[in-house]
């Protein structure tokens, strides 16, 4: 992703991916007996060459665009893809651990992961604060929203 | 930043022991059936807040926690024509945590259009907890029709020219195809969506006729812009208006009443089926209930305990079953 | 008329309805304010409660919360750029660059103003001409319905300042994505890969938080470690009355007339409401106001006036076919139309004439929660502006958890806290790649409902096409998407001209 240009012909692919992604499911979509011109699959079908057409108009002027580097913006990705992880075990463990336990920990891990890098992580003010959050959370949802969120391990409230 | 590294790793530890030890707990149950329900039942409505469903979901919560002590949590899951609450409820654990209250366009029309591969068999269903009787056929002012003799002659000499607002696939399309069958007559059945929008369109003189619930019409019967045509009852229900005929008086033989369902996943304790029986047959009861019922909906309360339901359910699937091919 | 005016302030000013009332516009305002909890919520939680009230009592504590919430919406729009709800997406545009710019306050005060002014403009219309207007809604049926998304999404596919293109896509993106499901009318199952969670497809909130919440928490990764701990922001809440001047409030006037007038069109039509009436009114604005154009989405105070009267005018908007009709048109009025039939009262034609006392107490409580709205917002900004003094590292992650569960809590299950992953990681490809992401809302918003009534249209005109062009409405919906479709493209040209003239200049 160093020029404009790079970036915008990246861009122009990964819409012609999505067309062609979308189109082929499209196709799979069963029809039912009898399906006149309009059925399941018309507006999918519309959209898909929508798609075709702006991933080409993407590739067509990407030609024309500028060809200076771009700034140079250091995206953290360690830090990106550490945060992606504990995003995705956080949700998996979300019912069968039950939310008490995953949130205290997600937030606890997830407070330490994006502390600025001057700064000391306050490891009992972090444990503090999500064991406050996720219990309030929970009592909120569960006595004046009347919404159980999942128990998991700790059945008793 | 090694000792940050070191607790995150030991936390991260921790979350894996959890899930470990989640696997191995899964089977914790809610006690025996004769003492249900020991905490707050969850309970999955097929219908968005707001509506008649549930209207009498929640009215029935109420009581329920009256009697037991123990609330009812509703849970509103519309989605995929009810689809989406009926097979949540149906692969969720058999320890009676877990209701589902729906009615027969749910349990059993999705089944006969071919939306779930599954039917009421894969439940064990425990009552019929309150019975619909506050549909009535609507016509609209432009349509020009004013009975449902007048109704059977303008179809007979115009077939398939008459249009009739339904949700395609769902309760209120097989209505019109039951009574299109019944009264001899060729009508063309549009997809209009909800009750509002069948209102809309009537009003809007796009669409002729429609089944829609008493309350949302009834100031339109009185200031003429909608005609009721007939109820859907096998006897008049006493608490709409009094000169709406059921279609048997039109000379149609024709009754289409709707149960709501309460229902269990698959194996649950008979106890606790018993018991659900015995709450219903008690709340059916309360003249609270019965009076909340008919100010909410004009619906008188009944109650249809656990083997007359399920008689009740079982002809009513093989009567809908003949519209199948019609209805998919 | 007077007479039941007297006897509406007469209910509503008991002191029990009183309390609930500001009891519900704080909640209302902290269920709009919160990424992940909604108005429906707020709404759902506080019924049950009313059955056991007087019916006038108990609809006064709902709207109070209806319109709260709505207005909620606004603070973290400004403050976190994360939308509490759809109905403040626009919000954002113009409120954080105000915020970045150090006029948090001015943003958060015209906010709060404009909320006030659009929901007293929908009420006096309520109020008045009602019946009037409520005619319009019965005059648009499945053929109207198509031509306005269709309207609407182009207007707002072409709002963003960057590649037509990218905001085109976006936009299509996000119809796709509606696609998936239950398709309507022939119920075919599309896109869900077999799976029964897919077949009710996507929740609107889950797209909306994923968006907006949950790709600002990835992203604020890529920065976290460099942020220095003092980068901080702060704001300085001292600021005069709202933080604007008479001048900008007589300047800003056609502004908001045209964005009260929006709002209100679109939200007397059922099944659209706020969450579409503020984009709509913030294109319609950028366009309109030429002077200013380039401003918008700089922080220009134009912007959040736009949006932020349009949604809340869309409020009274969804009550007139309510009241009028008896047709709900939102989740909200939903709710509000089962408040009303828990007491036995059906709201249809003559609702005014029948139960006058009750309809004038729910005018009275509309006026009462909005003057209650303006109040507790204004003292309300030196307490929302705190939030930003806790560091990001720390908010967002609980940001975070409560988009959780309000993805949760939709309906108990954990497909929806994925779904809501999967946005946040489209958003965060979005903002790399400098795609606008408030199209992607609006199609998945009014793609279903695009779908449905062209199909609907279809069927009703025996798959005659033509007949969108035949009915009025409908027609000069299309043409004019189709003219405006045109001025754009013609409009971007000309652009890419001059830019390459003028580089052609300076080589």
């Amino acid at each position: 992703m160093k020029t404009q240009k790079m970036q915008d012909q990246i861009f122009g692919v990964i819409v012609l991916a999505v067309a062609a992604f979308y189109t082929v499911f499209t196709f799979l979509i069963p029809l039912k007996e009898g399906s006149d011109i309009i059925n399941a699959r018309t507006v999918p079908l519309l959209l898909a060459a929508l798609m075709w057409v702006l991933g080409i108009c993407q590739l067509v002027t990407a030609r024309k665009a500028d060809t200076k580097p771009l700034d140079k913006e250091a995206r953290d990705l360690r830090t990106v893809l550490k945060t992606a992880v504990l995003i995705v075990v956080y949700i998996a463990l979300f019912e069968p651990v039950g939310f008490l336990i995953t949130t205290m920990v997600y937030l606890f891990l997830q407070f330490i992961f994006l502390t600025p890098a001057d700064k000391k992580p306050n490891y009992l003010f972090y444990g503090i604060i999500s064991l406050v959050v996720s219990l309030f959370v929970y009592t909120i949802f569960r006595y004046s929203l009347d919404i159980i969120l999942p128990q998991g391990l700790i059945t008793f409230f | 930043m090694k000792k940050r590294q070191l607790f995150a790793s030991v936390m991260a530890g921790a979350l894996l022991l959890g899930t470990l030890a989640g696997c191995g707990n899964n089977s914790s149950a809610d006690g025996g059936g004769e003492e249900w329900p020991t905490k707050a039942v969850n309970v999955v409505v097929t219908a968005s807040a707001g509506g008649d469903t549930d209207f009498n979901a929640r009215t029935f919560a109420t009581y329920f926690e009256q009697v037991t002590g123990q609330p009812m949590v509703i849970t509103n899951t519309a989605g995929g024509g009810g689809s989406v609450a009926t097979s949540e409820v149906k692969d969720s654990k058999a320890d009676g945590s877990k209701i589902l209250f729906c009615h027969t366009g749910q349990m059993i029309v999705n089944e006969v259009a071919g939306l779930i591969d599954y039917s009421m068999d894969d439940f064990d269903i425990a009552c019929i907890p309150a019975v619909d009787k506050g549909t009535v056929l609507v016509a609209s002012k432009a349509s020009g029709i004013t009975s449902v003799e007048d109704l059977v002659e303008k179809a007979k000499a115009a077939p398939g020219e008459i249009t009739y607002a339904s949700e395609l696939g769902g309760y209120s399309h097989l209505q019109g195809l039951i009574l299109m069958e019944k009264a001899g007559i060729d009508l063309k059945i549009l997809d209009i969506g909800s009750a509002s929008d069948k209102i809309t369109n009537m009003l809007g003189g796009r669409v002729d006729l429609a089944a829609i619930s008493y309350g949302a019409v009834k100031d339109y019967a009185e200031t003429g812009d909608l005609i009721i045509l007939a109820q859907y009852n096998e006897e008049r229900n006493e608490n709409l208006d009094p000169d709406i005929p059921t279609f048997v008086e039109c000379g149609i033989d024709f009754v289409m009443e709707k149960p709501y369902i309460i229902a269990f996943p698959k194996g649950t304790d008979q106890a606790i089926i018993d018991k659900i029986n015995e709450v219903a047959a008690q709340i059916a009861e309360d003249p609270d209930y019965q009076a909340a019922l008919i100010e909410g909906y004009n619906q008188p309360a009944e109650y249809i305990a656990h083997d007359e339901a399920l008689e009740l359910l079982a002809q009513t699937r093989e009567d809908y079953m003949a519209y199948q091919d019609l209805l998919q | 008329m007077l007479e039941l005016f007297a006897q509406g302030f007469a209910n509503v000013f008991s002191p029990f309805c009183l309390v609930l009332m500001v009891l519900g516009t704080v909640i209302g305002i902290i269920f709009g304010a919160v990424p992940g909890l909604s108005s429906v919520m707020a709404i759902a939680l506080f019924l049950p409660l009313t059955y056991g009230m007087d019916p006038g009592q108990g609809l006064s504590v709902l709207v109070a919360l209806y319109i709260g919430s709505v207005s909620g919406g606004l603070v973290s729009a400004i403050l976190l750029k994360i939308p509490g709800t759809p109905a403040s997406i626009a919000t954002c545009f113009d409120g954080h660059p105000m915020l970045a710019r150090g006029e948090g306050a001015k943003a958060l005060g015209a906010g709060v103003f404009y909320s006030f002014l659009g929901t007293i403009i929908s009420v006096v219309a309520l109020m008045f001409i009602a019946p009037q207007i409520a005619k319009v809604a019965i005059n648009f049926g499945p053929h109207e319905y198509f031509a306005i998304s269709i309207f609407s999404l182009m207007l707002i596919a072409t709002l963003s300042s960057g590649s037509m293109v990218k905001g085109i896509f976006s936009g299509v993106l996000g119809l796709a994505f509606a696609t998936v499901g239950i398709a309507p009318l022939d119920a075919v199952k599309r896109f869900t890969f077999g799976t029964v969670a897919l077949s009710d497809g996507f929740d609107v909130l889950t797209v909306m938080i994923g968006l907006f919440a949950v790709s600002e928490v990835i992203k604020i990764a890529e920065v976290a470690k460099r942020e220095k701990a003092s980068d901080v922001a702060q704001v300085n809440m001292k600021v005069k009355g709202f933080g604007f001047t008479v001048k900008e409030f007589i300047q800003q006037i056609p502004n908001a007339i045209r964005a009260a007038l929006v709002g209100l069109g679109i939200g007397i039509l059922p099944g659209i409401g706020a969450g579409t009436s503020n984009l709509v009114a913030y294109t319609v604005n950028k366009n309109a106001d030429k002077k200013h154009s380039d401003e918008y989405g700089k922080g220009y105070i134009g912007g959040i006036i736009s949006s932020e009267t349009a949604n809340n005018a869309s409020v009274g908007g969804a009550m007139i076919p309510l009241m009028t009709l008896g047709i709900p048109g939102d989740g909200v009025t939903a709710l509000l139309l089962g408040a009303f039939m828990v007491h036995g009262i059906a709201p249809g034609p003559l609702l005014f004439q029948n139960y006058g006392p009750l309809v004038y107490t729910i005018f009275v409580a509309c006026l009462v929660a909005t003057v209650l709205m303006l109040v507790i917002e204004w003292y309300g900004m030196h307490i929302f502006a705190k939030v930003l003094k806790v560091p990001r590292h720390i908010l967002l992650p609980i940001v975070f958890v409560l988009c959780v569960v309000g993805a949760f809590g939709l309906s108990s299950r954990v497909f929806d806290v994925w779904a809501v992953l999967i946005f946040g990681v489209i958003g965060y490809f979005f903002t790399i790649f400098k795609v606008p992401q408030a199209p992607f809302v609006i199609g998945f918003v009014l793609g279903s409902m695009a779908e449905t009534n062209f199909r609907r249209g279809m069927m009703m005109s025996d798959d005659n096409f033509l007949d969108f062009f035949t009915k009025p409405i409908a027609a000069a919906f299309l043409i004019f998407t189709l003219v405006y479709f045109l001025y754009v493209v013609v409009k971007e040209i000309k652009k890419a001209q001059a830019r390459k003239t003028a580089s052609g200049q300076a080589v």
